[in-house]
């Protein structure tokens, strides 16, 4: 009966900083992803073709950002890089997510023996450090693209699992979902049509959140050699090769290095500020 | 001691335009009286309190003037509103967890204002929070003073928020509809309560709800809102006996037979002009 | 005319295991405490009770929402915790709920028609055309338009919010309806609108009415017979007028006394 429930104190800053922050998130997320886009279509050079007479050409004396050891545009492997890194990411936070929440909504509509197992089941790889786990995986199932994805998969199944679950439980909760009982609905037409619209602007923000951790995950991988396959580039083992000629070409560890960080950061900012984007108790 | 001289709020929507929720309302109000604000909702009667109280969200904009004992509210510092609050103007809730930490004991919250405020001592704090919860009327305080607001029902959890109220001694009490959340034997009991604490603390308090029969019970004037406006004002008894405005008249009619008791209805319900 | 009663709930307890009890604490919860009652077709029963007085859990077993743990609801004779789903499935038809909280009942993700047509399902396939025009239907027949189906909850008061769940409520043109504390959240103009309102559907459609509510004045605009709870039990059950102005029960006399009316006006302290 009282009014729309407001914050008696109301964060004076908060609006315009959420703003702020999801305004340059979705930037430079839009600008890597157009480079992405941009690289399959052009590029300055060919990124895999060496040419040892350039190599390790300082930026701007041979293309923007110079030439390695072997000769190859750095500028060409990072925008290719910038491709593979991004769409192993977003190929395994979309496998996580979609077999995640599939198991999150689940558990909450089953309950009882299912929901324990499945929940245990999450714990366990919980339980282990991502990137280690990643990296076990995928020595086990030998490198390459496809075992990048499944690796990266596997640790975000139980990150989507619990967040399916939980908001999932709280749908299950609300009265319209008791109203669709009562018009005989099963478990599982309401799953979909009541539970999974009302949680998914939660998932994709968690997914924009997990990309980042994604992509951190793969530069870690290919760092090590477990990731995309020679030549074609990766900012993982871009670093990687960097690290004996640290003393005298640092640029070429600076450029993929920058390139994983402001991707990273703009992941970060874009999850962040969707998440307080979409949270009703901002909405004044 | 309170008295409010055309007193609006505006509040700047997203799309630029404002809108006033608090349209010029004015009242006096002595010590040792009650006033009961009723509104259905959307009328703006809490944001007429939190106005009072000066905890308005920031996009809200206050215009008139709020003055208790003399002084401008509208024109206090923030350190000062600080002081006034909880000393000279105590508020409670709806939700009393809304007001109460769920994570510490409630005689440590009674406390927490002595303490820091009237800079009590620990021992001197507790035994005045026992002392208040008493006069509440919980029973066995010194022991219920160690519970954790979890541990009491949502009864005791409204008496433990007039504690906290009441600790500075103010000479104001604003309570936002304390007793709507709560079962109709408990808030008999909270508005005996708030009754007796009225009279024998010589405080004001101003009661909003939108419960005609709850003002009825314990305002000795009230003040009919509607849309931010003030539809009607006077002493409950002329105004619910005799009502002047069309509203009023409406908002009886639609109350059940029962609760209207033996006054006269039979005006159709109707939203005023 | 049947003389049968539509609705028989015989000695219904609901009991609720208590998780993280001591080894010496009790183990459940008695929730609803050997209930029984009868509804007769075309009547309506107020069951008064405050918070933890088990009315919801109450509903909720009467719509076979929840299983007692002992005792049985028969609807037209037939015990509904024994029919197999498919048959209670058809059953649910004849039997639908409006619930308190306006905002909370209907799927802000769904429009209007789609929420009003989910009871639908349970009229077997119907065409889309025939499904708009029930929708239609039930939406003019509380005072809403046809068009409204399109638009989304958001976009309605709470008041208009209550009606779509009446008319959700009424689709399948069920025997029963339950309002658990149905106006209870509404302002005082609105709720007087959606009691008028259920009356006029209950005499156009014959409807059997379980209104529940904690307001004694609500309880008696409505209601021809009156049922007590506290506790979990049923202590008092009768006619309106009995009920509410001759109790038999400490607890239902203590409960008027308290509801605030305008007979009183003013503090006891300065009472004129």
């Amino acid at each position: 009966m009282s009014e729309a429930p407001m914050a008696a104190v109301s964060p004076r800053h908060a609006p315009r900083f959420a703003q702020w922050r999801l305004a340059t998130g979705a930037t430079i997320t839009t600008g890597v992803i157009a480079v992405a886009l941009l690289s399959l279509v052009w590029m300055p050079q060919n990124p895999i073709r060496i040419r040892i007479l350039q190599k390790l050409q300082p930026p701007l004396t041979d293309g923007l950002f110079g030439t390695d050891h072997l000769g190859r545009d750095v500028l060409s492997m990072v925008m290719a890089g910038s491709f593979n890194s991004l769409s192993i990411s977003l190929l395994s936070v979309l496998l996580g997510m979609s077999v995640g929440t599939a198991l999150g909504i689940l558990c909450a509509a089953r309950r009882g023996a299912i929901d324990t197992v499945i929940m245990r089941v999450c714990d366990a790889i919980f339980a282990l450090p991502p990137l280690i786990s990643a990296i076990m995986i995928a020595a086990l199932l030998g490198g390459g693209v496809l075992t990048a994805v499944i690796a990266i998969a596997t640790f975000m199944v139980p990150v989507f699992a619990r967040i399916g679950r939980s908001t999932a439980q709280q749908i299950w909760a609300r009265d319209y979902v008791l109203a669709a009982r009562m018009a005989g609905r099963g478990r599982f037409a309401i799953s979909f049509a009541h539970v999974l619209p009302n949680i998914a602007s939660q998932i994709i923000v968690q997914a924009a959140i997990q990309l980042a951790l994604a992509m951190l995950t793969e530069a870690g991988l290919s760092f090590l050699g477990l990731g995309v396959a020679p030549p074609n580039p990766s900012w993982g083992r871009m670093l990687a090769d960097s690290q004996t000629y640290l003393g005298t070409a640092p640029y070429l560890a600076l450029v993929p290095g920058l390139a994983i960080a402001i991707t990273v950061l703009g992941l970060n900012l874009l999850g962040d500020g969707l998440r307080d984007y979409l949270d009703p108790r901002q909405r004044l | 001691m309170l008295r409010l001289d055309s007193l609006s709020v505006d509040i700047a929507a997203r799309d630029g335009r404002d809108v006033r929720v608090v349209d010029g309302i004015s009242f006096e109000l002595g010590e040792s009286e009650t006033l009961g604000v009723v509104g259905e909702s959307g009328s703006g009667k809490t944001m007429l309190a939190l106005a009072i109280i000066g905890l308005l969200p920031a996009i809200a904009r206050p215009s008139g003037r709020i003055l208790l004992d003399e002084e401008n509210l509208l024109a206090a510092s923030e350190p000062r509103m600080c002081e006034v609050r909880g000393a000279r103007i105590g508020m409670i809730f709806q939700e009393p967890m809304t007001a109460l930490n769920p994570a510490q004991r409630v005689g440590v919250q009674i406390a927490e204002g002595l303490i820091l405020h009237r800079g009590l001592g620990r021992a001197a704090a507790r035994e005045e929070s026992i002392r208040l919860l008493d006069r509440v009327r919980i029973a066995d305080a010194r022991r219920r003073i160690d519970a954790f607001p979890h541990e009491l029902s949502g009864g005791q959890r409204q008496r433990v928020g007039i504690a906290i109220a009441l600790a500075l001694d103010p000479r104001l009490l604003i309570a936002d509809e304390p007793t709507t959340a709560l079962d109709v034997t408990v808030q008999k009991e909270i508005l005996d309560i708030l009754d007796e604490l009225v009279t024998d603390m010589k405080m004001s308090l101003i009661f909003i709800s939108h419960d005609i029969g709850v003002i009825a019970r314990i305002a000795d004037r009230m003040l009919v809102m509607w849309n931010g406006r003030s539809m009607e004002q006077g002493g409950t008894a002329d105004v619910l006996r005799a009502p002047q405005s069309s509203y009023t008249q409406s908002l009886l009619a639609a109350m059940p037979r029962r609760s209207r008791g033996g006054l006269a209805a039979g005006i159709e319900t109707r939203a005023p002009q | 005319m049947t003389s049968a009663p539509l609705l028989e709930v015989r000695h219904v307890t609901r009991d609720y295991a208590l998780s993280g009890a001591g080894p010496f604490a009790r183990k459940t919860f008695r929730a609803v405490d050997d209930v029984s009652f009868t509804l007769e077709p075309g009547s309506v029963l107020g069951i008064v009770g405050e918070s933890g007085s088990g009315k919801s859990t109450l509903a909720r077993i009467v719509m076979a929402l929840d299983a007692p743990t002992s005792g049985e609801v028969l609807f037209e004779g037939d015990a509904l915790q024994t029919l197999a789903p498919a048959a209670l499935r058809r059953r649910r038809r004849d039997f639908q709920m409006v619930f308190q909280d306006p905002y909370g009942s209907l799927d802000p993700r769904q429009s209007i028609g789609r929420i009003v047509a989910e009871p639908l399902h349970l009229a077997g396939t119907l065409s889309r055309r025939d499904r708009a025009a029930r929708v239609a239907e039930a939406l003019e027949s509380v005072g809403l338009k046809a068009s409204d189906s399109a638009r989304y909850p958001h976009e309605f008061s709470g008041g208009q919010r209550q009606r779509i769940a009446i008319a959700r409520a009424l689709i399948t043109e069920p025997k029963l309806l339950v309002a658990d504390e149905a106006v209870s959240a509404l302002d005082l103009s609105i709720q007087s609108q959606i009691l008028k309102l259920l009356m006029a559907l209950k005499d156009r459609h014959g409807l059997t009415i379980l209104f529940i509510s904690h307001n004694l004045g609500v309880i008696e605009e409505i209601a021809d017979r009156v049922g007590v709870m506290h506790a979990g039990r049923l202590i008092e059950l009768g006619p309106a007028a009995e009920v509410l102005h001759r109790p038999q029960q400490k607890y239902t006399r203590e409960l008027l006394d308290a509801e605030p009316t305008l007979d009183i006006i003013g503090r006891k302290q300065r009472r004129r």
